[in-house]
């Protein structure tokens, strides 16, 4: 187990290098410059050139990159261009609203998705599985912005009860009011898919000799459901929740930006406009690695949950 | 055919780098002779080894160790390339007759299919006229040429592979539990009906089995396997009536009789402690010591060679062997 | 002229389960599947049943629908007929009436030793929840418990086993403690259904002295369902013969199957290869089993039988239990041909 562990994180590293690779050639093919962040409408040569100078964009890219790796290694993702700070330090800054707001939707879309899933797998083809599989389709094709901004307009525009943007508080938790509909859109959003995998799952689940075996014990429906069926069924579900981390990011730029939420994925949104490069490359790099590690976390959680699975 | 000294052994892999940690010895200088027009059988349990030896005499896999002669060709290191003039003379009928079919294909596409992979399907009809022939010759209508697999039922399947099995005209069928996912009533029929055809056309066979019954209605000799070796062999006759190892004797009075009259006795049954030992990590000596009524400290050091030490004319590999009347014949 | 399989009823006090013109149906796209047939038959405490039949027999599906196991989670299947378990009527029970006699009462041991038990559940765990279900032991005394069931069963190093997944025991092993939970509410009735089939042959015979002793020890009476006539002669007091979801003959062993007074099981019991004797060729039954079948007006075996001759009767008439000798009973126009 440990060496699988050491042998999982020892392929993190040269995967992330080669991902910067390729983040910083994209940025530097994408049209438009990084400095005329800093440059007001009339500009000279000169002072584009001081700029640039100052930025450390006037060397060559490859030597541009290599610096920036060099440090990198070192844990130091250079300045901002355009934050006044380092990168670490912004995206430490952004993180905490960003976790705040995934936990409390991923707590939302399983307390939601797995009683859907397993209704609809119990009373299969029932009136209510139906509506269930139609509520799920139409979650499923509801665009998140479209959504977010319905919301908006219903309860804070019309209605105004829910404030549309912002954490609401200066302390360490979001105000709950303002928490409502970014979690509201994040959660549901991955609700459809969690319990469509619950339903399907379930359904294989009940079909199992071992499910006739908990009925000839004379054992509660009830407890054939949960403790039986649903612990097999679950497993599934670990999985998808596991790749779906994967989307974080781009998962929240949408509703971050909507909802003007200072998290990572107003940062990642803005990072692009100003075409802050060190930002970009390292927030990129910070998900790819989370997700890395995510995965890892996933896969060694499965083996506590499912007994049957040895990484040797 | 004759196979010398048969070993297979498989690497069990560990670590992230797949180096091989150990091995399992799957099978275990394994000998044996098959005869055109006889049948020999192969018994044992599930790991002792039988199906694999089977997969390496038809070089289905490589062999790690010894000789496999065939039609006065050695085998064992030949290529797939030069194996493949050899295979259309030993065929392979396996146990499942729902999956060894492509259910997309008619009938006489899947018997017609080794005829075209070598080039003997003919034209001008001739080929459809071998297909029809093949159909009736395992009890078939030619009528059923064109119907798909999942129209006929198992016992009627395991017909159609064999005839696909036929269609080179091989000189050795190796058959690989053909009978035993089929009904009890049908498969009689099957047994019959391979015995048919090895009579009209002096076919050898390479029968596998776990079903001793079966196995000796088919066999002329009999070789029992135990965890990768072979530790009594001999005549069909033999093996039942005057078997000397402690295995085999077990084997046979583990086999429950059908005629309540006989069946009576149960204290004389043997019934052997413990199960089959983990084929990666074998016992030393004599592989069947541990479950062995017989085991003496000698049988854990030295591992019995089959030789005929009571001089009864087929050899067993055990240190201790007796001639124990099996059962069925008190 | 409605047939009604006339049965062999001993006094009703004898009985332990009496099944009466049992049938099920599923209810298929194609139409519907008449899978047991109007089948009857008694088990008395304490003796060994066995039910012998090929694919399609209806031997398992029967048992199923005894214990109103059939539409746990599937759909379609209607059961008709009555099933008395000590002059209680099961299909007249409530649910929750049902429940406490499954596992307790009546308990079911099952074919395939691999996908019987949950596979991430410890096999300690999912025997105490038998007795647990039933409030047949306190909480606490419920691990001692198995643990001593496992020891009669014979798995060694029972406080190791209990902890351990279905996937760390042998096929065997799980079979032993799969009888462990079967005995663990010291029950009535035990219903094997095929419980050695997936076993080698030397494993088969540990697994059924096994059952024969605790079967024994408890008192149970057992109902053991094989496709190997073989395993039926060595355990069972009674045997029940059935084709094509009927009983085609019942009665003891020792006569049944030395003198059969039925076509099928007399084909049956001559395509079997015995040991002591060498045949070029085995009789054979020709034709299949039965896949599947409307219940047919007359005998099912009739297209594969030797002795219909193309009679009438045997197309058109449903023939019924008869008795053909002492405590023995055929389900054939003409046993006396035989």
């Amino acid at each position: 187990m440990t060496r699988f562990i050491v042998h999982r994180i020892a392929q993190i590293i040269p995967l992330l290098i080669l991902l910067s690779v390729f983040i910083f050639t994209m940025m530097h093919l994408a049209p438009g410059s990084p400095e005329s962040f800093y440059l007001t409408d009339h500009y000279t040569d000169e002072q584009a050139e001081a700029v640039r100078e100052q930025l450390g964009l006037n060397e060559p890219p490859v030597r541009q990159y290599l610096t920036w790796l060099g440090a990198a290694l070192r844990g130091d993702f250079g300045q901002t261009f355009t934050y006044g700070a380092t990168v670490t330090d912004v995206i430490l800054a952004r993180l905490w609203p960003t976790v705040q707001l995934q936990l409390l939707a991923l707590a939302v879309s399983i307390v939601i998705a797995v009683p859907a899933g397993v209704v609809s797998a119990l009373r299969r083809n029932s009136r209510l599985d139906h509506s269930i599989t139609t509520a799920t389709l139409f979650g499923l094709s509801m665009p998140d912005f479209w959504f977010a901004l319905l919301l908006m307009l219903t309860f804070s525009v019309h209605l105004g009860w829910l404030p549309a943007f912002g954490t609401g508080s200066d302390g360490l938790f979001a105000a709950p009011v303002n928490l409502v509909m970014p979690v509201a859109v994040l959660g549901l959003s991955a609700v459809p898919w969690y319990a469509r995998v619950v339903r399907s799952s379930m359904l294989d689940a009940l079909s199992e000799d071992y499910i006739l075996t908990a009925a000839a014990k004379g054992l509660k429906p009830s407890r054939i459901t949960i403790q039986h069926a649903l612990r097999i069924a679950i497993l599934p579900l670990v999985t998808v929740i596991g790749l779906s981390m994967a989307r974080v990011l781009s998962g929240v730029i949408v509703v971050e930006t909507i909802f003007v939420w200072p998290g990572l994925g107003q940062l990642a949104w803005e990072g692009v406009i100003r075409q802050d490069y060190p930002v970009i490359l390292g927030l990129t790099i910070f998900t790819a690695a989370f997700v890395m590690i995510f995965s890892l976390i996933v896969d060694i959680l499965y083996t506590y949950i499912d007994p049957r699975i040895r990484y040797v | 055919m004759t196979v010398k000294d048969l070993t297979k052994t498989f690497p069990v892999r560990k670590g992230v780098l797949g180096r091989a940690a150990a091995v399992i010895q799957a099978v275990t200088d394994v000998s044996f002779s098959i005869f055109p027009g006889q049948t020999l059988g192969l018994v044992g349990e599930s790991g002792s080894g039988k199906s694999t030896t089977a997969l390496c005499v038809t070089r289905l896999l490589d062999v790690t160790a010894g000789s496999i002669v065939f039609d006065g060709q050695e085998l064992a290191d030949l290529s797939r390339r030069n194996m493949r003039p050899i295979r259309r003379n030993m065929q392979m009928v396996f146990q499942d007759p729902y999956s060894s079919l492509d259910p997309r294909m008619t009938v006489k596409e899947i018997i017609a299919e080794p005829l075209r992979v070598y080039g003997a399907y003919g034209g001008g009809g001739q080929g459809e006229r071998k297909v029809h022939e093949l159909l009736e010759k395992v009890g078939m209508n030619a009528s059923d040429a064109d119907r798909f697999p999942h129209e006929f039922s198992g016992g009627q399947r395991q017909r159609i592979s064999i005839a696909r099995a036929l269609a080179l005209e091989p000189r050795l069928l190796v058959l690989d539990e053909p009978v035993s996912a089929l009904d009890v009533s049908v498969q009689a029929q099957v047994t019959n009906l391979l015995r048919d055809l090895q009579d009209a056309m002096g076919l050898a066979y390479l029968f596998i089995g776990h079903d001793l019954a079966v196995v000796h209605h088919v066999s002329d000799w009999i070789a029992v396997m135990y965890l990768g070796r072979i530790v009594e062999y001999g005549s069909a006759d033999q093996i039942f009536s005057e078997p000397t190892h402690p295995y085999t004797q077990a084997l046979l009075s583990a086999i429950p009789n059908a005629d309540p009259t006989k069946a009576g006795d149960l204290d004389e049954k043997i019934i052997l402690t413990g199960e089959v030992p983990d084929p990666a990590d074998p016992p030393s000596g004599c592989r069947f010591r541990t479950r062995c009524w017989k085991a003496e400290p000698i049988c854990a050091e030295v591992s019995p060679e089959l030789v005929d030490n009571l001089g009864i004319g087929h050899p067993s590999a055990c240190h201790f062997p007796e001639l124990r009347a099996s059962g069925a014949h008190q | 002229m409605k047939e009604h399989a006339v049965s062999p009823s001993p006094t009703a006090e004898q009985t332990l389960l009496s099944v009466r013109d049992l049938a099920v149906d599923f209810e298929l796209e194609g139409g519907v599947l008449r899978a047991v047939d109007r089948i009857s038959y008694d088990v008395r405490p304490g003796e060994i049943v066995g039910i012998v039949g090929e694919s399609g027999s209806g031997k398992s599906v029967s048992v199923l629908a005894v214990l109103r196991l059939l539409n746990v989670y599937t759909t379609g299947a209607s059961v008709t007929g009555e099933v008395r378990f000590e002059g209680r009527d099961l299909f007249a029970l409530t649910a929750k009436q049902m429940r406490e006699i499954r596992g307790k009462d009546i308990t079911l041991i099952f074919q395939d030793p691999s996908s019987s038990w949950h596979p991430v559940l410890r096999i300690g765990r999912q025997v105490a929840e038998v007795s647990v279900a039933h409030d047949t032991m306190r909480p606490n005394r419920v691990r001692e418990h198995v643990e001593g069931l496992f020891e009669s069963v014979g798995i060694p190093n029972p406080r190791v086993r209990y902890e351990q997944y279905p996937h760390e025991y042998s096929g065997g092993m799980k079979q032993r403690a799969m009888i462990a939970m079967a005995i663990a509410n010291k029950p009535k009735l035990v219903i094997a259904d095929e419980p050695t089939t997936a076993l080698d042959v030397t494993i088969q015979s540990q697994v059924l002295e096994l059952l024969r002793n605790v079967t024994a020890d408890t008192g149970a009476a057992l109902i053991l369902i094989s496709h190997d006539i073989g395993v039926i002669a060595e355990m069972a007091d009674r045997v029940i013969v059935m084709y094509g979801g009927r009983v085609m003959e019942e009665g003891p062993v020792e006569q049944v199957l030395v003198s059969s007074r039925h076509p099928y099981t007399k084909g049956l019991l001559a395509s079997l290869p015995q040991i002591d004797k060498t045949m070029s060729r085995l009789p054979t039954i020709p034709g299949a089993p039965p896949q599947m079948f409307q219940a047919s007006a007359g005998c099912p075996f009739e297209p594969r039988c030797g002795l219909a001759n193309d009679r009438e009767r045997c197309r058109e008439e449903r023939p019924s239990l008869r008795q053909c000798g002492e405590d023995q009973f055929s389900a054939c126009h003409f046993f006396e041909e035989l």
